[in-house]
């Protein structure tokens, strides 16, 4: 989103003012106030939540508030923390968290991997309050034991802003034993569906696969 | 027609052309296979060493398998290479001994970088020295302490020492004492210093906060407050805590007693 003369810009507790040549950021963990030249161009991207307060960790933990469990395939939604990266005329300039943030160790002390956290619900339908979350469309095959978190390596995902919402990649889980495994869906949430591809014998498991 | 013998015997035999070609081969052997070692160094050794310490060792190897091959490939030539060996036997028992400090500085450096408990940029405590590892040469780690000063530390020392290093693990505990008066509700303590905890960003969900009663100290209840932080921000979380904590028991009026004394007089009757 583009703000260029008088404007405002707010996702959850993030906000960007731009009053005449006074510029106005700030979240729950920072606030600035900056003098701009008139005419100036400020940008609001949403990108991936890895910056505030500090860039400590590239992967995201989500914990799901009711553990999921199916044995047949199923799409859903759940809820996911954003950022929101502030540029004046191409250069960035700061990044804006509009939820509070926290982290969580993944693993144990020495070898543990630490993430950044977030709790959700889970949806079946797109849910329509998303102030200051992003959405994640989950595409579960199937799973072995009750699903409570999601540990979402964030380098290769991207986010985007579309009609107000903002959005990350489509999540494929597949169960591999007590494992999961993790893939981003490089395709628009709204138009991948599942089917059935019919394959034989015991390779069942397999015969589930994503599709725009 | 002398001449014509003594060129004759000058010509070398094919005896002693093999005999050429024999020292020549072996020298070539001998090259081989430090060429050999010196592949099986870089493979082994280059990627876990830096470069000013792994150079010199390689050079030292290599050359001495060179020298060896040399002095055997010759020794059918009728050279006596024993005096030679000897002295440098001496000369290597000599310098052994002046350099037994060196030496072992160099082999504790190798070491230090091969178990990889400390690297440039760590912040790590050795004995009386705690800062930030700044340099590790071949024979001392350099480190440039909290109040500024730069210590070197012998790699002797270092390695013969208890290391801490405190960004080894990803996280990190804090562990405060708070006193609360004993007319407090510890409840009361507990929920507030867990919010300002859960406020926190840096203080992690797992492993969670907790805060428990450690004692009953002479004039407060000791409460214990443990909480894990990313190691690499941790001393601005602790700093935060307790000052934190300070607060939020004063704007809700929870008492932190200081030590107290009750002085009986004794009346005379």
């Amino acid at each position: 989103m583009k703000i260029v003369g008088d404007g405002e810009y707010r996702a959850g507790e993030a906000y960007v003012k731009l009053d005449g040549d006074k510029l106005i950021i700030g979240d729950r963990y920072t606030s600035r106030e900056l003098i701009v030249s008139r005419g100036t161009e400020v940008e609001v991207r949403p990108v991936e939540p890895l910056h505030v307060p500090k860039n400590l960790t590239e992967n995201l933990l989500i914990r799901l508030e009711k553990p999921l469990y199916t044995v047949e395939p199923m799409m859903t939604w759940v809820k996911a923390p954003y950022e929101l990266e502030v540029r004046l005329n191409g250069s960035s300039i700061a990044y804006l968290s509009p939820t509070r943030v926290k982290y969580y160790l993944y693993g144990d002390v020495v070898e543990g991997v630490l993430c950044r956290y977030h709790e959700t619900g889970v949806y079946d339908g797109e849910p329509g309050d998303t102030d200051g979350e992003a959405l994640i469309r989950l595409l579960v095959t199937r799973v072995s034991k009750p699903m409570e978190y999601l540990l979402i390596p964030l380098e290769n995902i991207s986010v985007w802003e579309d009609d107000g919402k903002v959005y990350y990649n489509p999540i494929l889980i597949e169960a591999s034993g007590d494992e999961l495994i993790i893939k981003v869906v490089d395709r628009d949430p709204h138009k991948i569906t599942l089917y059935e591809v019919p394959v034989l014998g015991e390779e069942y498991e397999e015969k589930w696969r994503y599709r725009i | 027609m002398s001449w014509i013998g003594d060129f004759i015997q000058q010509i070398p035999n094919v005896e002693s052309i093999s005999l050429y070609i024999g020292i020549i081969l072996s020298i070539g052997v001998g090259i081989a296979i430090a060429l050999l070692i010196r592949a099986v160094l870089r493979r082994g050794f280059m990627p876990r060493l830096p470069r000013h310490i792994y150079n010199p060792i390689e050079k030292i190897v290599i050359y001495s398998v060179i020298i060896v091959a040399v002095i055997s490939a010759l020794a059918p030539l009728g050279l006596d290479l024993s005096g030679l060996l000897l002295t440098g036997g001496v000369i290597g028992v000599a310098i052994g001994f002046a350099s037994q400090t060196v030496i072992s500085n160099a082999l504790s450096g190798v070491f230090i970088y091969m178990e990889r408990m400390v690297k440039v940029g760590d912040p790590i405590r050795v004995e009386d020295a705690e800062g930030r590892v700044i340099d590790i040469t071949l024979f001392s780690t350099v480190i440039r302490c909290w109040d500024g000063y730069i210590v070197r530390v012998p790699n002797s020392k270092v390695f013969d020492s208890l290391i801490y290093n405190f960004e080894k693990s990803p996280i990190r505990r804090i562990a405060l004492k708070v006193g609360i008066g004993y007319g407090v509700d510890i409840d009361l303590a507990r929920r507030l210093i867990i919010g300002v905890m859960e406020e926190h960003p840096y203080i992690l969900v797992n492993p969670g906060p907790e805060v428990f009663v450690d004692e009953f100290g002479d004039s407060a209840i000791v409460l214990n407050v443990r909480c894990w932080a990313p190691s690499t921000v941790w001393f601005d979380v602790r700093k935060y805590l307790l000052e934190a904590i300070k607060k939020v028991f004063d704007k809700e009026g929870v008492e932190i007693p200081y030590p107290q004394r009750v002085v009986w007089i004794r009346e005379d009757k």
